[in-house]
């Protein structure tokens, strides 16, 4: 079976800076990628060139065998691949529903109604179906997650990128979001998990990706990255492992 | 791609907000308001001359109220002040001169060309779209200047007629031209119902709130932005058009002159950006305001009204439409029935 998303030797600069260095991997359907590593090792940028908000100074992006490099946003949304931000952005001044609607409307192409149904089974299956009429900027830290994350699944999408969506979470609400990403990947949904919480990683991951100033330093099933001594060093070096940004 | 299940919850039914949110789809009563909003007001402008009888004044009313709608559209559903507004009224007006003069048409062609013209105006300063606020407000203007200058300049008198202005008395038919003005006026309303309710209205406002959240939600920002530009300046090319054909001799200061920018601007932000019926009252009430003190001394109004901009910018972002939902909100939880928010 071909892979949903494949990337190959993805670089990007900025001026001087090589924030993403040669960065390869492919990711099937219905399986988790991880990607971890310190606080600027490349890990957003390159979350912003597989969904089109950076153009990559050399490599390619591939969405279901298609060559999808340098597209918009957009166009990626709706050829599949949803994202969600590590800063939350939501349509603050609209309702939560409307939110999510929004996107069942433009990137998977309901009319209104229907996308107005989708986003309300939407908001139930991450539990925010009471605050459907709310405005979403009155919705707090946890459930602004979870709208970012009804609002790419409304996308209708086949690779979920996910930037540090557990960040800043609870210990509790970490596991609610673990338990509602499994259920993603048995729908068959690809993830792409940029996350620093290593419980989390290990539940979750097929495989994981270590990313140091831009270099994918090791790669593997988690158990085996995880204890991999230069991952530990990097981290402790930089930040404890497990505590969110 | 599975097509996704599209199945109803229970959670279908606690969505009752007291007002439909944009892209909802009212019910039957509530059509019935917005199809009475869109006609009633029209038509009771156009009835007016028969009782007050200075029918120039009320048209020039009229245009104003077009004018104001247009800001709303493009102001109001996208977040872009566009100060250089007038650009598109002047284009309009002499878009309809030149028809008139050089293609000899009739008043009604001749406003139907200005609107292609001020069109073709909108789909040049489509890039314009790429700046942001103070930038973008200031770049439309000095745009609208820049369509000023040429067309005021006397090396092109031949075909514009440069500074020394047009006559259009061949055609003059005020009549006419105000019944276009008034069906004109209830196509503007009828714009914003229709933003106010659909899903394009909807990815509006999504792209206004944050542009690169639109983006991920399937939206083609700079599509939806070049939309209502385009719709905006259409409004603006025809109520230019129209008040050219009854202004009859004019120049090119008068249809390019900033204070048109400022007045639909105050006038639009004064009622209330976003809603239908804001810009149409904060009109009347500001335009009558203006003809009945500030005629004699036009003046401090133009500096008054600038004023006004920048402390409703401030203070009343909503104008008059957000005090009346607050007041209502209010009622309702005082005099009406207790209303819980969940
Ligand atoms: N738009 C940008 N312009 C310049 N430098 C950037 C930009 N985005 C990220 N960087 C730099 O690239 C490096 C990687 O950043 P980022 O991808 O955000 O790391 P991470 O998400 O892993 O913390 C950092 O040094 C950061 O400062
Ligand atoms: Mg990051």
């Amino acid at each position: 079976m071909t892979a949903v998303l494949e990337v190959e030797s993805l670089t990007r600069n900025f001026g001087g800076l090589r924030a993403v260095d040669e960065v390869t991997f492919s990711l099937r359907r219905g399986t988790v990628l991880g990607l971890i590593g310190p606080n600027g090792a490349g890990k957003s940028t390159v979350v912003n060139l597989v969904t089109g908000h950076l153009a990559p100074t050399r490599g390619r992006v591939r969405v279901g065998g298609r060559d999808v490099t340098g597209a918009p946003p957009w166009k990626l949304v709706r050829a599949g691949v949803a994202r969600t931000f590590q800063v939350v952005r939501p349509f603050e001044d609209l309702t939560v529903l409307d939110n999510v609607a929004v996107s069942a409307m433009y990137a998977a192409g309901f009319p209104a109604r229907a996308a107005r149904t989708t986003a309300r089974r939407l908001l139930e299956q991450v539990g925010l179906a009471t605050r459907a009429g709310d405005p979403a900027g009155q919705l707090g830290v946890a459930d602004s997650r979870r709208l970012e994350l009804a609002r790419a699944l409304a996308t209708h999408p086949r690779v979920l990128v996910l930037d540090e969506i557990l960040g800043g979470l609870a210990q509790r609400e970490i596991a609610a979001g673990v338990d509602l990403l499994a259920a993603l990947r048995e729908q068959g949904i690809a993830i792409l998990l940029v996350e620093h919480h290593m419980g989390a990683v290990r539940a979750l991951c097929d495989r994981v990706i270590m990313l140091e100033r831009g270099r994918p330093l090791t790669s593997g099933p988690p158990a085996e990255v995880l204890s991999d001594r230069r991952v530990v060093r990097a981290y402790l070096g930089a930040r404890h492992p497990g505590t969110a940004p | 791609m599975p097509s996704p299940a599209v199945a109803g919850t229970g959670a279908a039914t606690t969505a009752g907000a007291a007002t439909p949110a944009p892209g909802t789809r009212p019910g039957a009563r509530r059509w019935a308001a917005w199809a009475a909003y869109v006609v009633v007001i029209p038509v009771l402008l156009y009835l007016t001359p028969h009782v007050y009888n200075n029918q120039l004044l009320l048209l020039n009313l009229v245009v104003y109220l077009v004018l104001a709608q247009g800001v709303n559209v493009i102001y109001g559903f996208t977040g872009y002040l566009p100060f250089g507004y007038v650009g598109f009224f002047g284009a309009g007006a002499y878009g309809t001169s030149m028809a008139v003069i050089h293609l000899h048409t009739g008043g009604t062609v001749a406003v139907l060309i200005g609107a292609v013209v001020s069109t073709a105006m909108a789909v040049v300063l489509l890039p314009l779209l790429r700046l942001t606020g103070a930038y973008f407000a200031l770049a439309s203007l000095a745009a609208s200047q820049a369509v000023y200058l040429v067309i005021a300049n006397p090396s092109l008198t031949s075909f514009t007629k440069g500074p020394y202005g047009v006559d259009l008395s061949r055609v003059f038919n005020p009549n006419l031209a105000y019944l276009y003005a008034a069906i004109l006026l209830a196509v503007a309303t009828a714009v914003v119902v229709y933003l106010r309710n659909s899903a394009f209205g909807l990815s509006l406002r999504a792209v206004r709130a944050d542009p690169l959240t639109a983006s991920v939600a399937g939206i083609n920002v700079a599509r939806a932005r070049g939309i209502a530009w385009l719709a905006s300046a259409v409004l603006a090319g025809l109520a230019g058009g129209i008040s050219a054909w009854v202004t009859s001799v004019f120049y090119p200061e008068t249809v390019f002159a900033i204070n048109i920018s400022v007045f639909a601007i105050v006038f639009a932000l004064f009622g209330g950006v976003g809603s239908v019926l804001g810009p149409v009252f904060g009109g009347i009430i500001l335009y009558s305001l203006y003809e009945y003190i500030g005629v004699s001394s036009p003046q401090y109004f133009q500096f008054a009204y600038g004023l006004l901009i920048v402390i409703l910018m401030l203070f009343l972002p909503g104008g008059l439409a957000s005090v009346a939902r607050a007041a209502r909100s209010l009622w309702e939880r005082t005099g009406g029935r207790v209303h819980r928010r969940a």
